[in-house]
């Protein structure tokens, strides 16, 4: 196989402005590595390979006349999570609710996307309606981490943090509720980031969690995560909650000097709260911002307590409410063999959505029913302002937040599947930057037992450009980027 | 922490939700489970709070203009159409609006 | 014996005339091919995001302010949970805890002439839902299955909750037509009962004369028209009272009222009401209205029904009779505003007067009406001109009035086909009256024995002869004045 899919987008778009190498050669390159890989990796739902040759002839054509390309990403293949439409291909949300549903638009984002001339691989795996750490909960089934076959890649945006890591996609975008980026891009070695709230449009992406859903870019690299950040922000009309904010240019920030930049660590994510490799890590990273010329303090978010609890009232009374629409009528998973209505919309949805959904419905349904909604809901949106309020203080002193990914390295399939809590205890350090709206990046920060780990860099609202350049400096320590993962290292050398 | 079966049924109804029995009492369990870790909640300083962002902007408004560039969306996923109409099964009861 | 005293609360659901629905850009014009006017954001699709209607939030303004109500600087939109098949997202957006407009109150006038303040507690905004066909049977009991169109999903609504201030059915009827003209007048709602385009709901309950608790109260629904919201709220308070007396006890629940029975069943009992869960809807923020905002919406506010019927008889002076016609027929009302306005000299008690009379009569003998009136401002201007000095006769203007619905003409070229204007001078009437003397000899002698009425029959004959022209009064004094004379 062509050792040219190990590149950075950033570096195969060099490649390409040079004619060494053509987009369609990469395209059909990849989607020999996908089909070989795949047996093993299961990353993806669905090929998008009709629309992938177009693309790339239309851009083959454009770098051999030299003409303005739409984009630096122009000719890049992506691969976009499957919640996120695609105009006449399923959108699955790896639901039985929604197998066979073929999205009539497309989202905001597959819009920028192909405006831009990346060229769309296919539709990844993820947990039923991005509920879940693990893909495992995906009607598809798991999707397995490149490192080590035998664990999850993460999730929810497993599919998208795999199919990256394995190089089978340059790019990827997946979504991120409650850490669903960043939490497999960290179990899978590469770079993923939650931009602000608001920052690009939710357009077309199927609705979990409406206040704190954000869909962001997997990639290998911290330039190559803000090219495509570039290319997918900005104010939509389409979506009432999106920014009205100037977007700059990321990638012209990253390598500035970090001199004097203030930045915090939380006492509650550091020591007995995580795993000891992961410790090691973040003394290393704090060592490294200070041998820049970085102030690192140590701070406390008392709040950070109440993230986890928080989110599992927020996030599950807004879903419970958003999978309302899977009722059987219009489209998605229908019983015929009810004989009323009332019974075809319970066992429509009985039989569509599988547990951890229902759980979440069921959840959901009870913090906000008669009687509960005072003690749960709105407490609950109380407690998000508090933690968004210990942020915002936070930021009058320091420009960012460091603090790790995950408490621990990617888990074993068929580990937490059973114990929902445990799972959820996992979204411990990703949480809090949804609830606050907060830009969060995790990049990879060292290996332990042959597993990638990842750290986090949290910070001001719309102030992506900070966070990108940390993470982009950290990233020069490990360069990570073209590792073959030890699982598929028969397939790509 | 313990729901019981009861409220689980109560809330499933509310929530149109086939659940078999197994699935109701595992669930009364596990969510049980969940919520008795939400009693944390009830430590957090939150009095002077309110439940929503007080610098929110302006939800944006679009001018009434009649736009058609969807297309037919009715149909691309029919699950149970006569002609242009979705069809239910009879509706049983008062659960009328 | 006890005496009861009703408590009556209506809560009006009312259609904004927009061109498109609330949260998307789809039409809202009635009928069209079921599920036409929809799209991914009114069919509930997974991925499409609601956005807000800038002209239906204007005319909520509008409507609050015409009701008296503060404009809220913030309002808030939730979701309320349900499941039904026109409800596509399983909820409606609606406001809920923070609505657009608050304390209100709208004055009646009851049969007595004294006036009645009847309180607003809120209007809040939201979504309709579709519309279900049940196959099989005429309602859903019986039915075999159902059809679902989603063209009405989406379209606005707002709702008008009055406080329980009012006391009979008359009161309620007199309260809901006084609403249906204010949103007529202010442009926001047809004010159509029958087609759905308003919609009330009574909230009855009865006390003791005397006493200030209110009882228990049930809600009604379906009612659909003036007529049976008097029916159904009467039918409502013999139920309640013939309950109580017999050493009942009223239930809260909701009934439905049945026009051909005009009584009402229930619907539901509060028990198995709805637990609809409300919440702030994540996918729409706060809706922030500035006083800028509702100022600007304020100097497009019309004069209200009641001030403008006053100015007219004061003002104008116009009878009670006109200036209540006028005020009622919004489109008879644009259309004398606009004569009034492109001829400031006109005769305003003549043209009201010629507007609610013959004009009107004749356009609904033609079966046309004021809005795309056939007849131009400037012909009905024009009419009123002839009139007035003494060009035509009431009797020509009568006759040119059909034909200038039918043929669109002037009534200028109207006079000149006919053959000149009034004849209104002796010279000319002279000889034609003295022709028909000559050829009615015994009338004429009739007329010189006293009976003077008689030459009311040789007027007849004069018009006659010059094609309705001659002036009537002159002709009368010139008949008495030869036979007499």
């Amino acid at each position: 196989m062509s050792s040219t899919l190990p590149l950075s987008a950033a570096e195969l778009v060099e490649q390409f402005k040079s004619r060494k190498l053509k987009v369609k050669s990469v395209v059909s390159d990849i989607f020999g590595h996908i089909k070989a890989s795949e047996p093993k990796l299961n990353s993806f739902t669905a090929l998008t390979e009709e629309l992938a040759y177009q693309a790339a002839d239309k851009m083959d054509a454009a770098y051999d006349k030299g003409d303005a390309l739409p984009s630096p990403l122009a000719g890049v293949p992506i691969s976009i999570k499957d919640n996120i439409n695609i105009r006449g291909q399923k959108t699955t949300c790896c639901s039985a609710m929604l197998k066979d549903f073929v999205a009539p638009f497309d989202a905001t984002v597959t819009q920028k996307v192909l405006a831009a001339g990346m060229v769309p691989v296919g539709k990844t795996n993820l947990d039923e309606f991005a509920m879940g750490s693990s893909t495992e909960t995906s009607i598809f089934g798991t999707s397995r981490n490149p490192w080590d076959l035998a664990r999850v890649p993460g999730g929810s945006s497993g599919g998208a943090a795999a199919s990256v890591a394995a190089h089978q996609a340059f790019l990827a975008l997946g979504s991120d509720t409650g850490g669903s980026i960043r939490q497999p891009a960290a179990y899978c070695g590469i770079v993923g980031i939650k931009p602000t709230y608001g920052r690009v449009s939710r357009f077309g992406l199927v609705a979990f969690a409406s206040s704190l859903d954000q869909i962001g870019p997997l990639t290998k690299t911290v330039k190559d995560a803000a090219l495509l950040l570039e290319t997918i922000c900005g104010h939509d009309v389409q979506d009432s909650t999106s920014a009205d904010m100037p977007v700059p240019q990321f990638s012209a920030a990253l390598g500035q000097d970090i001199k004097g930049m203030k930045i915090a660590i939380p006492k509650e994510l550091s020591g007995d709260a995580i795993s000891a490799p992961i410790a090691e890590s973040l003394e290393n990273a704090i060592t490294f911002y200070k041998s820049q010329g970085a102030i690192v303090e140590w701070v406390s978010i008392e709040s950070l307590k109440y993230a986890v609890p928080t989110y599992y009232i927020i996030a599950p009374a807004e879903a419970s409410a958003n999978l309302a629409r899977f009722d059987g009528v219009r489209y998605g998973n229908r019983d015929r063999s009810s004989a009323t209505l009332q019974a075809m919309i319970a066992d429509s949805r009985g039989k569509g959505f599988g547990d951890e959904v229902k759980r979440r419905i069921v959840i959901g349904t009870y913090v906000l029913s008669s009687g509960y909604y005072d003690a749960y809901y709105l407490k609950a949106q109380k407690v998000r302002q508090l933690i968004k309020k210990d942020f915002m203080n936070l930021f009058q002193t320091y420009s960012a937040i460091l603090m790790p990914t995950t408490p621990h390295p990617a888990f074993k399939v068929g580990e937490k599947i059973n114990d929902p809590w445990s799972m959820y205890l996992e979204d411990i350090s990703t949480i809090p930057a949804n609830m606050a709206g907060l830009p969060a990046l995790s990049v990879p920060s060292g290996v332990t037992n042959g597993l990638p780990i990842g750290l986090q860099i949290i910070g001001k609202p719309f102030d992506e450009a900070t966070v990108l350049n940390l993470g982009h400096h950290l990233e020069t320590q490990f360069n990570f980027h073209h590792r073959i993962p030890t699982g598929i290292q028969d397939l790509l050398k | 922490m313990s729901i019981s079966e009861s409220d689980i049924n109560r809330v499933i109804k509310l929530a149109h939700l086939s659940l078999s029995p197994e699935t109701v009492s595992r669930f009364s369990e596990q969510v049980g489970s969940i919520m008795g870790h939400m009693a944390v909640l009830s430590d957090a300083p939150i009095a002077d709070l309110s439940p929503t962002d007080p610098n929110s902007p302006s939800t944006p408004v679009q001018a009434d203009k009649v736009y058609t560039g969807f297309g037919d969306c009715a149909s691309v996923n029919p699950v149970y159409m006569d002609g242009p109409y979705f069809v239910v099964p009879k509706i049983a009861g008062s659960d009328a609006e | 014996m006890t005496q009861f005293e009703p408590v009556i609360g209506i809560e009006v659901h009312a259609q904004l005339k927009t061109n498109t629905k609330l949260f998307c850009r789809c039409s809202t014009q009635f009928g069209g091919e079921p599920n036409a006017h929809t799209c991914p954001r009114c069919l509930g699709m997974p991925g499409a995001l609601p956005v807000l209607n800038q002209t239906a939030v204007e005319f909520a303004i509008k409507a609050g302010l015409a009701l008296n109500c503060d404009i809220q600087h913030k309002s808030v939109f939730a979701r309320k949970n349900y499941f039904y098949p026109d409800l596509p997202k399983g909820y409606q957006i609606s406001q809920f805890e923070l609505p657009i407009c608050l304390n209100g109150h709208l004055d009646i006038e009851l049969p007595d002439g004294s006036t009645k303040r009847i309180g607003i507690t809120r209007i809040h905004m939201e979504e309709d839902a579709g519309k279900l066909v049940h196959q099989g049977a005429e309602a859903i009991a019986g039915s075999t299955h159902s059809f679902v169109d989603l063209n009405r999903a989406g379209v606005p609504l707002i709702e008008i909750v009055s406080e329980p201030d009012i006391r009979s059915a008359e009161e309620a009827r007199i309260y809901m037509e006084t609403l249906q003209l204010i949103l007529r007048y202010v442009g926001v709602c047809d004010g159509n009962l029958e087609e759905g385009s308003l919609r009330a709901d009574a909230n009855v309950s009865l006390r003791p004369v005397g006493t200030t608790p209110f009882g228990t109260r049930t809600e009604t629904k379906n009612i659909n028209s003036f007529r049976s919201l008097e029916r159904a709220i009467n039918s409502e308070i013999t139920r309640q009272t013939a309950l109580i007396l017999s050493g009942g006890k009223v239930i809260q629940q909701t009934r439905n009222y049945h026009d051909n029975t005009q009584t009402t069943t229930v619907l539901r009992d509060k028990e198995d009401s709805h637990d609809y869960r409300y919440f702030p809807d994540p996918d729409l923020l706060p809706l922030l209205v500035s006083q800028t905002q509702i100022d600007a919406v304020k100097t497009t506010l019309p004069e209200l029904p009641n001030a403008q019927r006053k100015r007219y008889m004061e003002q104008l002076g116009l009878s009670e009779f006109e200036a209540m016609v006028l005020v009622q027929d919004i489109p008879m009302n644009h259309y004398f505003t606009a004569v009034l306005d492109q001829n400031p000299q006109i005769d305003k008690t003549e043209l009201a007067k010629w507007l609610v009379g013959d004009i009107n009569a004749a356009l609904k003998e033609a079966n046309k009406g004021f809005d795309n009136c056939p007849i131009q401002i400037a012909h009905t201007a024009s009419l009123l001109t002839l009139l007035t000095t003494g060009k035509i006769s009431g009797k020509m203007a009568k006759a040119f009035i059909p034909d200038m619905i039918q043929t669109q003409k002037s009534p200028d070229d109207l006079l000149a086909a006919s053959g000149g204007g009034q004849i209104d001078n002796s010279d000319d009437l002279g000889p034609i009256i003295d022709q028909i003397l000559t050829q009615n000899p015994d009338v004429a002698e009739k007329i010189k024995a006293g009976k003077t009425q008689s030459a009311n029959f040789l007027m007849g004959q004069v018009m006659k002869a010059t094609g309705g022209r001659a002036k009537p009064d002159l002709v009368i004094d010139l008949i008495l004045k030869k036979v007499t004379g």
